[in-house]
């Protein structure tokens, strides 16, 4: 009996860290749509109206979530030390990002197919 | 008009002043004709796009590979992240983001003292390179 419980309570962990995982990627769709990066980056984040636009799609999540965190930085002024990317477009729109926004939205941009690879 | 001619022209012309004016006149005219060339030309040099060349970039990836060519390598300024990939990256992104890195709108350590160290070309090339790269 202790076992059965040992194990139903690691089913409802693995399904809960499943499903909040799950949750992450829905909620940085809606980040995605909320902040309307479509409309730059191209509905499926790897068609930008711009060249000079990067693709985002499959990138590493935790380099567009630290791209992310860098215009933020770069939108409040924070010196050239600090690492920063200073882009008025950019600036503007991480500025409204939460914490977790970023890390939802660089999770879904992630998980999405995209060309980019590591190649030499 | 061969200057010994011009010369020669000038020894014998009976209205010497008056045909001296009408030179000096048309060689101003001329002179200025030229300099409106070569600034245009100059200008055109300047506005020229830099053609980047793939074939080129095989000598001047050497700095890049040893961070973007490894996969799963990490940076660690200042939060710990995966240095993104840039094979399949859009051509003139990889240029701006060179660009922006060497004029300071990004700073990154690393990324700052590499694309000060590039050129134009040598931007254009890198970016004609990775944008390719299968």
């Amino acid at each position: 009996m202790k076992h059965l419980s040992l194990a139903l309570a690691g089913t409802i962990l693995i399904a809960t860290a499943g499903l909040s995982q799950a949750a992450d990627l829905a909620a940085g769709k809606a980040v995605w749509e909320k902040a309307n990066c479509a409309s730059c980056h191209g509905a499926d984040a790897r068609s930008p109206i711009d060249p000079a636009y990067p693709i985002l799609a499959g990138q590493h999540a935790d380099y567009l979530a630290h791209a992310l965190k860098a215009y933020q930085r770069g939108a409040a002024g924070a010196p050239a030390s600090a690492n920063v990317r200073k882009n008025a477009i950019m600036g503007a729109f991480a500025t409204q990002l939460s914490k977790q926004d970023i890390e939802n939205v660089a999770a879904w941009l992630s998980a999405q197919q995209g060309p980019l690879a590591v190649r030499k | 008009m061969k200057l010994s001619n011009t010369m020669y022209r000038l020894k014998n012309n009976l209205v010497n002043r008056s045909f001296m004016t009408i030179y000096s006149t048309q060689l101003m005219a001329t002179l200025a004709v030229v300099a409106s060339c070569l600034t245009v030309s100059s200008a055109l040099a300047a506005d020229a796009p830099v053609i980047g060349s793939a074939a080129a970039a095989k000598d001047k990836v050497s700095m890049c590979i040893g961070c973007h060519g490894i996969p799963g390598y990490r940076a660690s300024f200042p939060e710990v992240y995966s240095v993104p990939m840039i094979a399949g990256q859009n051509d003139k992104y990889i240029q701006a983001a060179l660009h922006a890195y060497a004029k300071g709108d990004r700073t990154h350590p690393t990324m700052d003292a590499i694309a000060s160290s590039l050129s134009d070309q040598d931007i254009a090339d890198l970016a004609a390179y990775y944008s390719t790269l299968k």
